[in-house]
C-alpha cells in the first residue's frame, strides 16, 4: 500500500504542472486588468499604466510564470492584489468556511439519506418506499440556489428561527452561533446529495437483500435486525461510502452557489470574486489547491475501500 | 497489523489534508471555540458595544478613495474616516471642514486655506500643512478633473497651519471640486503617503474622521470603530449633507457584502442588517408600505450613451444626431427600472437640484423618439447596410444592458444594424480603454456634479485619449466657465454650450435621471442618500 500511495502522489506532479500552466495562461490571456479594476470606472489610462507597472504586470508572461513557479516551489502561493495578506493566508481563511459548510452538507445528506434509503429498501414497493423515492427525486431535481432561497424564506423571514445569511467564526462566536449560521447553507448544499444517497443506499441494500447468502442466513434463523445490520448494511457500505465520498467532492464544487446566496466567505466566493476582478495569483492558487484536494480526496476514498473490502487490491 | 498500519496511513493523509487546508488556525479555532463558548456564558457581564450593521451592494476593491472614484468605497470611508479641507452641505454649498477658513485672492488665482489646530489623525499625529500639501497634490495628480482645473499648479505650505495654491488662470470653483464626490481630496498623514510610490495605493487607511478603520475580513465585512480623539467641528446637532458637526453614534460600524439582492432584502427584514445602501425596483415592493422600515431615495445617476468620437461610425456627428433622434428615453428607462417612480425624464445635463446650472437649452432634441428624422439623418450620413453600430455595456448592470437592448431594437426597427457587446466588468474596462476601435458607444451613469466641468464625459481624454470631447468649442466654453468671474455669464455660456451639444456635437445621449433608494429599520433615523448612502448621522430614533 505504501508503494501505491507513493506512486499516486508522484503522479500528482505532472498533473499540477499542467494545471498551473493552463490556469496561468487562461487567466492572463482573457481581457481585463487588475489595475483597471482597482482604479474604477473613471480612471485615466495614465493612472492605470502607472499602477500596472507598480504591480509588475508589465513583465513578459513567461517571466511572470517562472517567478510564480519559483515562489510556489518555496511554498509561497503569492500575494493578492486586492486583499491584504498572502494568498496562503487568504486560502486558509476561505477554505475553513467551505470545509465547514461541506462537512455540514455531507453530514446532513448522509444522516438523512442513508436511513431513508434503508427504510425504502426494506419496505420495497410499499407506501413508505414510494414516498421516500418521491422525496429523493425532489432532492435530486432541486437546484441548491432555489432550495437556499426557499429555506431563507421559511426559516429566516417567516419563522425567524435561523439567520438569513452570514458567517460567524467558531473562535469568535462559539459553536452554537456558528452552527446556526451553517445549518441552512449546509442543508441547501447537501439536499441534492441527500437525494443521491437515498437512491444509492436503496439499490445497494436491495441488491444485498436478494443475495443467496442472505436467504441462507434467513433459513438458518438469523434474526431480522442482525441480518440487516451485520450482513446487509456492511456489504452495502462500499456503494454507500462511494457516494458519500463523491458527495464531499461534489459539495466542494457546488459551494460557490450557496456561499453567494448565504454570504459565506468560502473558496467558491473567493474564486468568483477573484476571477471577476482578475486577481491573478488568487485564481491560480485556488485552482491548484482545489485540484490537489480532489486528487487527494479520491486517493483517500480508494484507500478506505481497500480497508473495508479485502477483495479490493490496490495496484 | 497490516490493517492497522494502513488505517494509520489513511488517517495521517486525511489529517495532512485538513491541516494543509485549514492551516494552524484549524486547531487554534477549536481551542478558541471552547473559550468563546465559555465567554458566551459570561457575556452578560460586559456592556455590548453599540453596533450599526450596513449591507452594501458590493465589496470595494480598496479604500484609497483619493486614487479611484469607487462609490462603494466612498460609502464606507467618505466623511467617516477621511475628511477634506471643505465639504458640501445638503444644498451643495461649500462649508469648512479641516480648513476653518479660506481666502481667494489675486483675481481668483490664489486659494489660501487656514487649517484647524489640534486635529488628530487616527495614528495620533497632528494634522499639519505638510500632510495637507502631500494629500492634495496626490489627489490632483490622480484626478483628471482636478488637473484640468488647476493645470500645473500644486499646493504649498505657507506655515504649519496654512496652505495655498497659485493657479495660472483664475477659477471660482476649486472648492466645489474639492468638496465633490468622485476621487476624493482626502487628507491623510504624509507618512502614510510617503510609504508608497507614486501612483500606488496606500496600505494604511488613516484619516481624521469620527471613525477609524479597524478591520477588513475579506469577503465578510469591514469594521470601523469610533475614534476617541475626534473633535467635532461647528455647532452640535448641525449636520447637513456631507459636512458639519459629526458624532460617532455607534461604537462599531460593520459593512457587509451579501452580494445577492435577495439576501440583502432577507437580511434587512430579519434584522441581520440595520440598513442597506441600495435596492432595485424588484426589491422596492418588499419594503414599501411597511412601517417597520424607512425607504430613502434621491436622484443619484444620469445613465447615458457615450459616443466614441475618435474612430468608427460614432465619430460622425450626423450619425450621433441620428441615434439621438431615434431614442425613446421613456421606453428605455422603463425597460431598465420598471416603475416611473424610479426615474425622471428631463434634458438638462446638470441635475435638477443644481439650480445654478440646470438648463433646458436644446430640449427639443431630447427624447425625440422620431424614427423618420433618424432615417433622414442616417441617409445624410451615408449609412449603408454594411455599417454596424456597436454598443459596449457592462453586464454587471442589468439596467444598462436593458437600455442597450432597447436602443438596439429601436435602431433595427429603422433598418440600422446594431450590435450589443455585453461583457463582465474587467473585460468591459479592457475593451473600452484599450480597444477603442471595437466599439462606437458605451453606456454608463454619472452622479450629480456641482460644476459642468466636473462631468468626466466632457473631458478630452476619457475613457481613452481622443475618444472624449476634443471639440474646440466644448473645451473653450468649459474653460471660460471655470475661469469666469461673472456667474450670470458663465450660466449663459453653459446654456448655449448645452444647446450646441444637443443640436450639433452630441457627445452623449442622456436618457434621464434615476433614483437611488436605500432602506433602514424604522427605529434608526438620520440615514439618507446624497449621491450615495450617507450613514454618518444615522442613530437610534428617539
Amino acid at each position: 500500500m505504501l508503494n501505491y500511495i507513493f506512486r499516486r502522489l508522484l503522479a500528482l506532479i505532472p498533473v499540477l504542472l499542467i494545471v498551473s500552466l493552463t490556469i496561468f495562461l487562461l487567466i492572463h490571456l482573457v481581457p481585463g486588468d487588475p489595475a483597471a479594476a482597482m482604479l474604477g470606472e473613471n480612471a485615466t489610462q495614465e493612472q492605470i499604466d502607472a499602477l500596472h507597472t507598480a504591480m509588475g504586470l508589465d513583465l513578459p508572461l513567461p517571466l511572470q510564470y517562472l517567478r510564480w513557479m519559483g515562489r510556489l516551489l518555496r511554498g509561497d502561493l503569492g500575494t493578492s492584489y486586492f486583499m491584504k495578506g498572502t494568498v496562503n493566508e487568504i486560502l486558509r481563511d476561505h477554505m475553513v468556511p467551505t470545509l465547514q459548510q461541506t462537512a455540514v452538507a455531507v453530514a446532513f445528506a448522509a444522516l438523512v439519506g442513508v436511513p431513508l434509503g434503508m427504510i425504502a429498501a426494506v419496505h420495497r414497493g410499499r407506501a413508505a418506499d414510494r414516498l421516500i423515492s418521491g422525496f429523493s427525486t425532489v432532492g435530486v431535481s432541486m437546484p441548491s440556489f432555489l432550495m437556499g432561497l426557499g429555506l431563507v424564506l421559511l426559516f429566516s423571514v417567516k419563522l425567524r428561527l435561523l439567520p438569513s445569511s452570514g458567517y460567524k467564526e467558531i473562535a469568535v462566536a462559539g459553536w452554537r452561533t456558528h452552527m446556526r449560521y451553517m445549518l441552512l447553507p449546509g442543508i441547501a448544499l447537501g439536499f441534492i446529495e441527500m437525494g443521491l444517497i437515498i437512491r444509492m443506499t436503496r439499490s445497494a441494500v436491495l441488491e444485498i437483500l436478494s443475495a443467496d447468502y442472505m436467504r441462507m442466513a434467513r433459513s438458518k434463523g438469523v434474526s431480522r435486525v442482525r441480518l440487516f445490520l451485520k450482513h446487509a448494511l456492511k456489504n452495502a457500505l462500499i456503494g454507500i461510502l462511494t457516494v458519500v465520498g463523491l458527495s464531499f467532492i461534489s459539495c466542494l464544487g457546488g459551494a460557490a452557489v450557496t456561499e453567494t446566496i448565504f454570504n459565506i466567505p468560502g473558496i467558491g466566493k473567493l474564486t468568483l470574486n477573484a476571477v471577476m476582478r482578475r486577481d491573478y495569483e488568487v485564481v491560480q492558487a485556488v485552482v491548484l489547491v482545489v485540484s490537489l484536494l480532489n486528487v487527494v480526496c479520491t486517493l483517500i476514498l480508494d484507500l478506505f475501500f481497500a480497508m473495508i473490502d479485502p477483495r479490493i487490491r490496490l495496484q | 497489523m497490516k490493517k492497522i498500519l494502513s488505517l494509520t496511513l489513511v488517517l495521517t493523509l486525511c489529517l495532512a489534508l485538513l491541516s494543509g487546508c485549514g492551516g494552524s488556525s484549524a486547531a487554534s479555532t477549536e481551542a478558541a471555540g471552547s473559550d468563546a463558548a465559555a465567554s458566551e456564558a459570561a457575556a452578560p457581564a460586559a456592556a455590548e458595544p453599540k453596533t450599526l450593521n450596513i449591507a452594501l451592494s458590493g465589496q470595494p476593491e480598496h479604500l484609497d478613495v483619493a486614487m479611484s472614484s469607487m462609490d462603494i468605497a466612498s460609502e464606507v470611508v467618505f466623511i467617516s474616516v477621511f475628511e477634506k479641507l471643505v465639504a458640501f452641505d445638503s444644498e451643495s454649498r461649500v462649508i469648512p471642514e479641516l480648513a476653518e477658513s479660506w481666502e481667494l485672492t489675486d483675481e481668483n488665482r490664489v486659494y489660501t486655506y487656514h487649517l484647524r489646530h489640534g486635529v488628530k489623525f487616527h495614528n495620533g499625529e497632528e494634522m499639519k500643512a505638510a500632510d495637507v500639501v502631500v494629500s492634495m497634490n496626490r489627489w490632483i495628480d490622480a484626478a483628471a478633473n482636478a488637473r484640468g482645473l488647476v493645470g500645473d499648479a500644486r499646493f504649498t505650505a505657507v506655515d504649519d497651519y496654512t496652505v495655498e495654491i497659485r493657479l495660472e488662470t483664475g477659477t471660482l470653483y476649486l472648492n466645489e471640486m474639492i468638496a465633490g464626490l468622485g476621487q476624493q481630496a482626502a487628507i491623510m498623514p504624509a507618512s502614510v503617503i510617503g510609504a508608497v510610490g507614486a501612483g500606488e495605493l496606500v496600505q494604511e487607511y488613516i484619516g481624521t474622521g469620527p471613525y477609524f478603520y479597524d478591520e477588513w475580513k475579506a469577503d465578510q465585512y469591514i469594521r470601523l470603530k469610533a475614534f476617541d480623539g475626534y473633535t467635532p467641528y461647528g455647532t452640535q446637532g448641525d449636520y447637513s449633507g456631507w459636512g458639519g458637526y459629526k458624532t460617532a453614534w455607534y461604537d462599531e460600524v460593520y459593512f457587509y457584502f451579501p452580494g445577492d439582492p435577495g439576501s440583502v432584502v432577507a437580511g434587512v427584514q430579519t434584522g441581520e442588517y440595520d440598513m442597506c445602501d441600495q435596492i432595485g425596483g424588484d426589491q422596492y415592493a418588499a419594503f414599501e408600505g411597511d412601517s417597520a422600515f424607512t425607504i430613502f431615495s434621491a436622484e443619484a445617476e444620469e445613465p447615458m450613451l457615450i459616443f466614441n468620437k475618435a474612430t468608427g461610425v460614432g465619430a460622425d456627428p450626423v450619425v450621433r444626431q441620428a441615434i439621438q433622434a431615434v431614442i425613446n428615453c421613456g421606453d428605455l428607462l422603463h425597460a431598465a427600472y420598471g416603475s416611473e417612480d424610479l426615474y425622471n425624464l428631463y434634458s438638462s445635463y446638470m441635475f435638477k437640484d443644481s439650480a445654478t446650472w440646470y438648463t433646458e437649452a436644446g430640449s427639443d432634441k431630447y427624447n425625440q423618439a422620431d424614427p423618420e428624422a433618424a432615417k433622414a439623418l442616417f441617409a445624410q450620413a451615408g449609412w449603408t447596410d454594411s455599417n454596424v453600430f456597436r454598443i459596449l455595456v457592462n453586464n454587471s448592470s442589468s439596467g444598462y444592458v436593458a437600455e442597450a437592448l432597447v436602443i438596439q431594437e429601436e435602431l433595427r426597427a429603422i433598418g440600422v444594424n446594431c450590435e450589443v457587446l455585453s461583457y463582465d466588468s474587467a473585460t468591459y474596462s479592457d475593451v473600452r480603454n484599450n480597444h477603442t476601435e471595437n466599439w462606437d458607444a458605451f453606456i454608463t451613469g454619472f452622479g450629480p456634479k456641482v460644476l459642468p466641468n466636473m462631468n468626466l464625459y466632457l473631458s478630452t481624454g476619457w475613457p481613452a485619449e481622443g475618444t472624449g470631447c476634443t471639440d474646440e468649442r466644448v473645451q473653450g466654453d468649459l474653460a471660460a466657465i471655470a475661469s469666469g468671474a461673472d456667474l450670470a455669464t458663465a450660466q449663459n455660456t453653459w446654456a448655449e454650450l448645452q444647446r450646441y451639444m444637443y443640436e450639433e456635437y452630441v457627445p452623449v445621449v442622456k436618457f434621464g435621471s434615476t433614483f437611488l433608494s436605500g432602506v433602514s429599520r424604522s427605529d434608526i433615523t438620520g440615514a439618507f442618500i446624497k449621491e450615495r448612502l450617507v450613514w454618518i448621522d444615522a442613530r437610534p430614533a428617539a
